[in-house]
């Protein structure tokens, strides 16, 4: 991208922040119950999981990769977690079971993209096949999973609110808190913003490449399995189906639109939150207005569209400095 | 000869080592995992499931293929132009969905629905294409947020017509064919799906479109600065997609008649499943339509054939991520080390036994006893040559000679003082022969043959030969022809001396002593080449014997002399006259007494020699010694021998100080004169022969008699 | 206006957001002259004719080309029009064959491949440029890119051609084909721009010269009119060539104890039985041509690439042998490579200058920590601004914003915080600016005199002269010969690095 990041430029995260807060001003004028504490609560919420994944899902895609196998790993550990404990297993014993295999899987990952060097796009789409075959076949033998009666209380812990504020967003913005300080903070951190941002450089500069890589998809693992688990506690079961939908496209869509660049090194947990916050919007303002699900998948595909429209005018590309290979 | 002599010997000739290294130099064989994954699916599917091979089966198999494919190579043609389609799985289910409303529910006729349907899907290819081309969005986003929108578009339209769309059926012989018909018991939709892809192939490689499509893949910038249109090409790239994606959502929508909202979810994962999977790397750069075609066949086989499995719910997807997982976790590593294996194995020895090395001692008794007589030769542009292979003179006794920067060099006679460029041709001319009407005719080695008129006008008369069949590297281009004779019809046979080496690679040539030599002839009546002699060591020297028929050639790494009877009753006969050389013999020219005279290059060395019967040694020292400490012929000595047709040795000449003429390539007698030239000496030599015709020009020999 | 004049710029200015990098620049190319055009990094060349070529558009200013006002948007217009270019990147594409590059941009509707290939190794071979047709460009090494480039300018038959560093990688032997080209072009009355380094070229070929700085133009005349200081002064603007790279005596630093020796190292058909051996407390500085296989030693030395598994030699390091997997090892041994590929491999690109220089201190593992202090990033930072005197506000600037000569500086500093005990530079001048080129002979010098073991690679031989104590030449991937500084003259060395 070189000199357009100079500090002149308007960023993709300006004009996306800059999208949500009209689309808010917008909303909170003309529609009823829009601007209520209760609402503004619900829109967070409703987007919260969507916000977790996209965390982890930047962790992958700031470090020069990408996970699409994020939603099937979320969604089939979680079900074995919810499926062990249904079977008597303590929920908690179950949790750190579904724990260390999401660990084992994101292991996996990382070892075929950084050691067989797999391409990250293609590791990923055919891993999420063999976690979803491998669950199916010997994990999960139902495709709806409910909370156990042993876990009841986690239903109540993910509805709960503190302080005023449901846990579900406390558990989405202390994760990005988290995220937030690993990338500032933190030896490995720095190490993945590095290799996003120039991978012959950071491996000439002593950074340990491939098991940072590993490192990399196990954090996007992990952070999927904790989405998962927060979500079972929300809506009290894990549909496997949903390994079939388009989530991991939204998913993606909430980090891209905040400005995190898919080319690696660019982005942080900021453009996943303003990603986030304009989805959020965007849906809740939708569901207020009676939208049908249909129509809110096209407008939420147009106001994409205009986002990066815009983006490109704003920061235009030639053919001088455009990179080759950046999809 | 002790028996490991034998061995190898006989793996030499019957292991051909030399094809390995030319196969992974070519661009196929990039495809080659794919392949043995094409392979390896139908073997093991045939083993295990019943009926796989049957005819309904695979005629079932194919039909499901066909759809597939088109939009795998709609993608990979996305993929090859740098970019990434992800809408083509909502297009295809646009493209079902409209070609049910036309044809069930408005009840036009197929051949008026279809293509408007594939034409409005090329309008959705038009917008991911402005989208990306022009307005240079990123693809991935761009045609997700297609993929959501045209998904959405579907959705509601299905929603609100998708009960009515399938209500009733057209009445149409077309529709049938579309749907179930058959071509030679072949499913249409999988021949009509190859036709494309033949269709797709030549385009991609020869047309112009094409090769803009894979230059914008890769290298944008390197596109630009070549004139190319860089936006609409991409542009193109994604309506041509679409339009793929179109067919494909016809096909399915004829075979199936069915307006579920499942129609093409996932496709487009399947589909750059199916491409990556081929071989077609993302970002563009490496691809073709056939990895396409191969990609979208694994993956069809692989997902249908483990339905006709009874296996437990989930056992599928894990197969099909396991296996895709392997294939491409082979795919990268093989390219990776592909390279690697190339520089080990290209230099490919032979086993070769050298015939006995006879003595040169001055005292040895034999003719080719060294003496000292070139060192009386006096020397013709010293330090003005360079390159000088051969010489040839034209009716006013003007020298000519090559030089290595592509020059023909014309010493003015008589005193050979001045020299002029006498024309510019390029590569490096070595043989040169004067043709009866003043003409020079050069053996131009990278280039072919050539003619420079009087009017130093260049002609081109052969860059082509035949290819041979079967032969794994096109070798039907000149890359070293060295020596040249007419024959008395016209004709002009040449040597090329290998088609493996470059000329500054000449020397490694001697290493494999195999013969990667050929002889060609040039007809002037149709203007082409054809290979006659095939497989000789360094062919090099050429000279008519004089009985129209026959003519003598050298066989440099060989040591030896044949005779090749290109016309009359022994025609095609090769017959060795000298067989045992003790240098390295190069040009051959006639001598005024009825004889010929031989250069030699350069002598055999024992150690050379020796190393000749041990093609695994010579192979380990190219794989681990830097090369310029090889073994290589000595080409410090040479001189020049005069033999009868017989091949009996008459005498020989040499400069054994080795100052002046270290290595002689050729040498002409003219006018009682030996003129001696040696390409990487920095003089041209003139010897006075005792005795000789002063007015001998071997030209004469050749066209004065015609005359 | 003069009657033969092909292509005037006048009063030309290009700015990059809203910095000029060209004012107001006067230039005339008359019809069949070779034209040099001279200047420092940075001077404006390249702007000047990418200007001409279609490449960018201008600010301001008019061409005119046969008189006629004219104004390229793209090469290929500038190319309809008679104009072609010879790219310093190369702008080649890697993934097609090297026929497929020559005829791209004008091939035909449909071609016949063999025709193709054989009408392409035609047109090479009449330029004796040995480049095999069938060869994909990405396996050719940067001499023969070079030569398909300037075949593919010349194919075009344009009435103006415009070389930008066209012999940087070329050996002798192709530069003289080269030139022998350009004399042909000029019989032809093809008009030539011909940007160079080497001075000596320029005033060898051309008919006249033109020069640059800062974006000005500073003299224009025949070549007869100037000699190699009135260059050089004229480039740099003061008396400086005596400075740089002046042959007065110096101490020549004894050899310390042996730090590094390697033995028979090879690495495919690059790197083939290198052997030599680097002390402390001294430079050794390696000359070689581009593709002699100095810059694979030494990224083998540094774990970067990896030799040969089998027969692949053995390097020793302070007594021990080793074989980096990786660059890692290598950091954390005290071997730390300097890039010569600045732009690629040399800075993040995202990051600040501060960000760039810790990254240093953590890939060398030196504070084990794994948390990261930020304000002893800030200390670091300065302190090395102030130590290299970086030209930046702070350390906040990005390391993209900076020039060639303190974005170099960023890069050795990066690699100086990580404790080296051998240090190796590859081509560490180049691209950049006259006045930084002193400051980092300093550094280096320095270096060795504080006893570090440091090997300098550089193809520029008045800077491996004036900087080494001893001199190794490279080619054709090994070590061929050795020099002390007293002896070495340039005729040896490049006759040791061709021959």
């Amino acid at each position: 991208m070189g000199p357009r990041t100079g500090s002149t430029q308007v960023t993709q995260e300006q004009i996306v922040l800059a999208l949500s807060v009209l689309l808010f001003v917008a909303f909170s004028v003309t529609l009823k119950g829009f601007f209520a504490p209760g609402n503004l609560l619900a829109l967070v919420q409703n987007v919260s999981i969507l916000g977790i994944l996209g965390l982890g899902m930047a962790i992958a895609i700031i470090g020069r990769g990408i996970d699409l196998a994020i939603v099937t790993t979320m969604t089939m550990m979680t079900a074995w977690v919810l499926s062990l404990a249904g079977h008597g297993t303590p929920p908690l014993t179950a949790a750190a079971a579904g724990f260390c295999l999401s660990a084992v899987i994101g292991i996996v990952l990382g070892v075929l993209i950084a050691y067989v060097e797999i391409p990250a796009i293609f590791a990923t789409l055919a891993m999420a096949s063999v976690i979803y075959g491998f669950s199916r076949m010997v994990l999960v033998g139902e495709d709806l999973v409910y909370v156990p009666p042993s876990a009841s209380w986690t239903r109540v812990a993910g509805n709960a609110v503190t302080l005023g504020v449901p846990n579900n967003v406390v558990f989405f913005l202390s994760f990005a808190a988290l995220v937030a300080a690993f990338f500032r903070f933190t030896k490995p951190g720095r190490f993945l913003l590095s290799m996003g941002d120039n991978p012959f450089r950071a491996r000439i500069v002593g950074i340990p490449v491939r098991p940072m890589i590993v490192l990399q998809y196990v954090a996007s693992s992990l952070t999927g399995f904790a989405a998962g688990l927060i979500m079972a506690m929300l809506i009290g079961s894990m549909n496997t189906r949903q390994v079939n939908s388009t989530m991991v496209y939204d998913v993606i869509l909430v980090v891209v639109l905040g400005g995190v660049g898919l080319s690696g090194g660019r982005g942080g947990v900021r453009n996943v939150l303003v990603g986030t916050l304009l989805i959020g919007i965007l849906l809740n303002g939708m569901t207020i207005m009676d939208v049908p699900y249909i129509l809110q998948n096209l407008i939420k595909g147009l106001i994409l569209l205009v986002a990066i429209i815009v983006d490109s005018f704003v920061n235009p590309r030639d053919e001088q400095t455009s990179q080759q290979g950046d999809i | 000869m002790n028996s490991s002599d034998t061995i190898a010997k006989w793996r030499s000739r019957f292991i051909p080592d030399h094809v390995v290294g030319e196969i992974l130099t070519k661009e196929w064989i990039d495809t080659a995992i794919p392949v043995v994954m094409f392979i390896a699916s139908i073997i093991a599917f045939s083993l295990l499931l019943p009926h796989f091979l049957s005819l309904g089966g695979i005629v079932e198999l194919l039909r499901q293929m066909g759809e597939l494919t088109f939009v795998t190579m709609g993608m990979a043609i996305v993929i090859m132009a740098g970019g990434i389609d992800l809408s083509v799985g909502s297009v295809f289910a646009l493209a079902n969905f409209l070609t049910l409303a036309c044809v069930n529910y408005l009840a036009w006729p197929p051949y008026l629905a279809l293509p408007i349907v594939i034409a409005i899907c090329g309008l959705c290819g038009l917008v991911n294409g402005v989208l990306v081309g022009y307005l240079r969005l990123r693809a991935f986003l761009t045609t997700l947020a297609t993929l959501i929108i045209v998904r959405a578009l579907v959705d509601y339209l299905l929603f609100h017509y998708g009960s009515k769309v399938v209500e009733s059926s057209p009445d149409s012989e077309f529709w049938d064919f579309l749907s179930f018909g058959t071509v030679f018991g072949f499913p249409f939709n999988y021949l009509a799906a190859i036709v494309a892809a033949v269709v797709l192939h030549v385009f991609l490689t020869r047309m112009r479109l094409g090769w803009h499509i894979r230059a914008v893949g890769g290298s944008r910038r390197s596109a630009h600065n070549a004139g190319i249109n860089v936006r609409r090409t991409v542009c193109l790239s994604y309506i041509v997609s679409a339009l793929l994606t179109g067919i494909a959502g016809v096909l399915y929508a004829a075979r199936l008649n069915n307006a579920g909202t499942e129609a093409g979810v996932g496709l487009e994962v399947v589909a750059l499943t199916a491409a990556v999977l081929g071989g077609n790397s993302l970002g563009g750069g490496r691809g073709s339509i056939p990895k396409a075609a191969l990609g979208a066949f694994i993956v069809a086989l692989f997902t249908n054939s483990l339905l006709r499995f009874t296996l437990p719910s989930g056992a599928n997807p894990l197969a099909i991520g396991l296996i895709l997982l392997l294939a491409v976790a082979t795919d990268v590593r093989w390219l990776k080390n592909r390279h690697k294996l190339l520089s080990r194995v290209y230099v490919s020895p032979a086993y070769f036994e050298p015939p006995p090395l006879l003595s040169t001692a001055p005292d040895s008794g034999t003719p080719y006893a060294v003496n000292n007589k070139l060192q009386d030769a006096e020397p013709i542009g010293l330090d003005q040559v360079d390159g000088a292979e051969d010489i040839a003179f034209d009716a006013d006794d003007n020298l000519y000679t090559g030089s290595r920067h592509g020059d023909i060099l014309r010493f003015e006679a008589p005193d050979y003082a001045s020299v002029e460029v006498f024309a510019h041709i390029g590569g490096q001319p070595l043989g040169l022969h004067f043709d009866g009407d003043g003409s020079l005719f050069a053996c131009v080695s990278g280039m072919g043959l050539y003619k420079i008129t009087r009017d130093r006008e260049i002609i081109r008369l052969s860059d082509e030969t035949n290819r041979t069949l079967l032969s794994i590297v096109d070798d039907s281009r000149m890359r070293f022809a060295d020596d040249m004779d007419f024959a008395p019809d016209g004709r002009v046979f040449f040597s090329e001396a290998t088609i493996r080496y470059d000329i500054f690679d000449w020397a490694t040539d001697s290493l494999e002593a195999r013969g990667n030599g050929r002889i060609i002839c040039w007809d002037p009546r149709t203007n082409a080449s054809r290979t006659v002699l095939p497989k000789r060591m360094f062919p090099n020297g050429i000279c008519m014997i004089g009985d129209n028929e026959s003519l003598l050639f050298a066989e440099t790494w060989a040591a030896r002399i044949n005779r090749y009877w290109f016309d009359g009753p022994h025609k095609g006969k090769v017959e060795c006259v000298i067989p045992d050389m003790p240098g390295y013999p190069d040009n051959i020219r006639r001598s005024s007494d009825g004889n010929f005279w031989v250069a030699m290059l350069g002598m055999r060395t024992p150690a050379l020699d020796l190393a000749m019967k041990m093609p695994g040694f010579r192979r380990r020292m190219a794989q681990r010694v830097a090369f310029e400490e090889w073994i290589y012929p000595n080409i410090n000595t040479g001189g020049v021998v005069k033999f009868d047709a017989n091949g009996n040795v008459l005498e020989s000449l040499w400069d054994a100080s080795g100052d002046k003429y270290p290595m002689i390539t050729s040498m002409r007698e003219h006018k009682g004169y030996l003129y001696l030239a040696g390409v990487y000496n920095n003089r041209i030599g003139r010897y006075r022969i005792p005795g000789a015709d002063p007015s001998f020009n071997d030209r004469h020999l050749y066209w004065d008699k015609r005359k | 206006m003069t009657v033969d004049s092909l292509i005037q710029m006048l009063q030309v200015t290009k700015e990059y957001r809203g910095v000029p990098v060209l004012k107001r620049v006067d230039f005339t190319l008359m019809k069949g002259e070779v034209h040099a055009l001279l200047g420092e990094n940075g001077a404006g060349k390249s702007t000047l004719t990418k200007i001409m070529a279609g490449v960018t558009e201008r600010t301001s200013g008019k061409m005119l080309m046969g008189g006629r006002e004219v104004s390229f948007s793209s090469p290929a217009a500038a190319l309809a029009n008679g104009v072609a270019m010879v790219f310093q990147e190369t702008s080649l594409v890697p993934s097609m064959s090297v026929a497929q590059n020559l005829y791209l941009g004008d091939e035909k509707l449909f071609n016949r491949l063999r025709g193709l290939y054989i009408a392409a190794q035609q047109f090479l071979q009449s330029l004796n440029f040995n480049v095999d047709p069938w060869a994909t460009v990405s396996s050719l090494g940067a001499a023969k890119r070079q030569m398909v480039e300037i075949a593919r300018a010349v194919r075009h038959e344009a009435k103006v051609i415009i070389f930008d560093e066209p012999t940087a990688s070329l050996t002798p032997e192709e530069k003289h084909h080269f030139f022998g080209l350009i004399q042909r072009l000029k019989r032809r009355n093809v008009s030539i721009i011909f940007i160079s380094h080497a001075l000596e070229e320029a005033l060898a070929v051309a008919d006249r010269i033109t020069i640059l700085r800062d974006g000005e133009l500073v003299a224009t005349d025949r070549t007869s009119k100037f000699n190699r200081e009135s260059i050089i002064q004229a480039m740099v603007g003061r008396q400086l060539s005596g400075e740089l790279y002046s042959r007065k005596e110096r101490k020549i630093r004894k050899a310390g104890a042996k730090i590094l020796s390697v033995q028979n190292l090879s690495m495919g058909a690059m790197v083939r039985n290198n052997s030599f051996s680097v002390y402390r407390g001294q430079i050794t500085g390696v000359f070689g041509l581009i593709g002699s296989g100095r810059t694979e030693t030494a990224k083998i030395i540094a774990g970067i690439y990896k030799r040969n598994y089998f027969y692949g030699g053995e390097v020793w390091f302070e007594g021990s042998p080793v074989r980096y997997r990786v660059p890692r090892l290598a950091v954390r041994d005290g071997i730390v490579y300097v890039t010569e590929d600045r732009k690629v491999e040399g800075f993040f690109e995202t990051q600040t200058i501060a960000e760039n220089i810790f990254m240093g201190v953590l890939g060398a593992n030196i504070d084990k920590s794994v948390i990261v202090g930020v304000s002893q990033m800030k200390a670091l930072a300065d302190q090395w601004i102030r130590g290299l005197s970086i030209r930046a506000t702070d350390g906040n600037a990005r390391v993209i914003e900076l020039s060639g000569g303190n974005q170099q500086k960023v890069v050795i500093a990066s690699s100086l915080v990580q404790r080296p005990r051998l240090i190796i530079f590859d081509e560490p001048t180049r691209g950049v600016d006259v006045g930084a080129i002193a400051e980092i002979h300093q550094v280096i010098n320095e270096l060795a005199d504080d006893g570090l073991a440091v090997m300098v690679i550089s193809s520029y031989l008045p800077e491996i002269l004036n900087l080494s104590d001893r001199i190794l030449v490279s080619r054709l991937g090994r070590i061929v010969e050795e020099f002390s500084p007293k002896q070495a003259t340039e005729a040896k060395i490049m006759y040791a690095a061709v021959h």
